[in-house]
């Protein structure tokens, strides 16, 4: 029973980071209809970028994370310029150029990262110093806890801002709408700019929360990114909470498989429920808007 | 000096298909100016030109003796022109409210500005008031027309365009809206409406023209045009 406890907890943690990448990618879908899938390829050059700050240029921690995940909104600013701006903001919904730009952008990142920092896994500085919390019998480390903590609070922060803000409401009316958005004093181009900010920072985010949990290497974006963008699909692609529970959705039922299956099953647990939810329920769990846009 | 000038406009929406055909047509300030025509005339596609949404192939739009045919839709209602789409176009999840403040956004200033501005609205239309929480979606069709005319004005607009604000409702809500469009005129607002309901749009107006096929075939006030043995048969049904 505390094993299950244990690995349940272990799961919330990967979860969270799988939640936070699926609402990097849901709210960039959502004004521009652009599925990010170099997301954890800029999680993992935002990382590398803190790495170098804090080891080779000795910038504090807290500094050289802030400092990155500005270079990760950047990044994504420049991206949505790249993608964008070959197409217009008009029909995107129907056009798929961004689908090989992205690629590209991709392959990029990745040679980017070999040639800058090295084809080898490093280890992440621990910023988070290496302890465990115990809470009844179950055991976390900080670092799980520490991403619970940040990934709940970016949550609530995201909600407050859809619910209670006059940019959230401004994105969701890009979103639903962007003629009539137009028409009342909203640039859709300079809302779709945020959407991509607000992406990169989360990038940038998740990819330091997960630095100490895997390694750093080149290809440390793909897998989480893949997963990520699952969860978004299975809660429906431009819902925000339908993306959390996807990914928490996720998180658990690998960590559980865990406790009968070897560990290299885990990515086939997340990409098998995703396909035995989507044939049961093509928009996903939450979804609705692909059916509206297609 | 008009309000709103438009010299030898044409416009579409593929290159080389031109939807509107060599348009002039003038709205005076304190003007209700109605341009009536039948389905697929052109009567939308005028409105949006006007407000950024179609770029022109040629010809001038000139508000308050100023070219805005470069300008993007966002930048055009800043400067005081405010269209009301065919067909609502509310932010369907979003609250009344919420798309009521929305409309505010072009005025870039604080919550409490906008929201005395929300409270005028309510006063002109109370049933919003009562909806305030409600989602868009939720509202009967004669609320949302109401709602997306009342988005319409919070951006405290000089010229206000009106895309066949009757359409889908009930004769009885029809003559409200009307009614109100005539009570915008007395606000203040000139009005440049387009309809189908020739009877009804030509009767409130100061000034009208006939649109067919993208060509103002006919102009002149309002009264004139409901004489004419052309418009009588045509769009009167007599
Ligand atoms: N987005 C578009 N792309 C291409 N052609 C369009 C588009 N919108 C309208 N048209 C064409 O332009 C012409 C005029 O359409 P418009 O919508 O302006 O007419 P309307 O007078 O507003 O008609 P209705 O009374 O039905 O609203 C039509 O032939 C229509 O097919
Ligand atoms: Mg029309």
């Amino acid at each position: 029973m505390s094993d299950i406890i244990q690995s349940l907890a272990a799961g919330l943690a990967m979860g969270a980071i799988y939640a936070l990448i699926a609402l990097g990618i849901n709210i960039i879908f959502s004004t521009s209809s652009i599925v990010n899938f170099a997301f954890g390829d800029l999680a993992m050059i935002s990382t590398f970028i803190s790495f170098s700050l804090m080891s080779t240029f000795h910038v504090p921690p807290v500094l050289a994370v802030l400092l990155s995940i500005a270079a990760g909104m950047a990044i994504s600013l420049l991206m949505q310029v790249v993608v964008i701006r070959p197409i217009g903001i008009h029909n995107l919904e129907n056009r798929f150029e961004w689908l090989l730009i992205l690629l590209g952008i991709s392959i990029i990142f990745k040679n980017l990262a070999r040639i800058i920092w090295g084809p080898r896994p490093r280890a992440y500085p621990n910023i988070f110093n290496d302890s465990n919390v115990t809470i009844g019998n179950v055991h976390l480390s900080t670092q799980e806890l520490w991403i619970l903590i940040v990934a709940i609070a970016i949550m609530v922060i995201i909600e407050w801002m859809n619910r209670s803000t006059r940019l959230g409401w401004a994105i969701q009316a890009t979103s639903m709408n962007k003629e009539a958005a137009s028409l009342i004093g909203i640039n859709p181009l300079r809302i779709i700019s945020y959407t991509f900010l607000i992406g990169g920072g989360l990038a940038a985010v998740t990819g330091i929360l997960i630095g100490p949990v895997t390694f750093l290497s080149p290809e440390m974006g793909t897998m989480v990114g893949l997963k990520g963008f699952s969860a978004a699909l299975l809660g429906g692609v431009g819902s925000p909470r339908g993306g959390i529970a996807g990914g928490f959705m996720i998180g658990i039922c690998e960590a559980l498989a865990s406790l009968f299956l070897p560990a290299d099953y885990a990515p086939a647990i997340a990409f098998g429920i995703l396909i035995l939810v989507l044939l049961i329920k093509p928009t996903g769990l939450f979804g609705r808007t692909i059916i509206e846009k297609v | 000096m008009a309000l709103l000038d438009i010299n030898n406009l044409f416009a579409g929406y593929e290159p080389g298909v031109p939807v509107l055909k060599n348009i002039s047509l003038s709205v005076e300030e304190g003007e209700i100016v109605s341009v009536i025509g039948s389905n697929g005339a052109g009567k939308s596609t005028l409105l949006k030109t006007i407000a950024g949404l179609v770029k022109p192939f040629s010809g001038e739009i000139r508000y308050r003796g100023e070219s805005i045919v470069r300008l993007p839709p966002y930048q055009i209602v800043k400067r005081g022109i405010s269209l009301v789409p065919e067909g609502r176009q509310l932010f369907s999840d979003l609250t009344v409210y919420q798309n009521l403040f929305l409309g505010g956004y072009s005025l870039k200033t604080n919550k409490s500005k906008i929201e005395e501005e929300i409270r005028e609205k309510e006063k002109l239309f109370p049933i919003l008031k009562e909806r305030r929480t409600q989602r868009a979606s939720t509202l009967s069709g004669g609320e949302q027309q109401m709602l997306t005319i009342a988005r319409g004005l919070m951006s405290k607009p000089k010229l206000l365009l009106l895309d066949e604000p009757s359409l889908g409702l009930a004769p009885k809500i029809i003559q409200e809206v009307f009614q109100l469009v005539k009570e915008l005129k007395k606000m203040g607002y000139s009005i440049l409406l387009v309809e189908q309901l020739a009877n009804q749009a030509l009767h409130i107006a100061d000034k009208g023209y006939v649109l067919e096929q993208g060509k103002i075939i006919l102009s002149g006030s309002g009264e004139e045009l409901r004489k004419d043995p052309n418009v009588k048969e045509a769009y009167l049904g007599v």
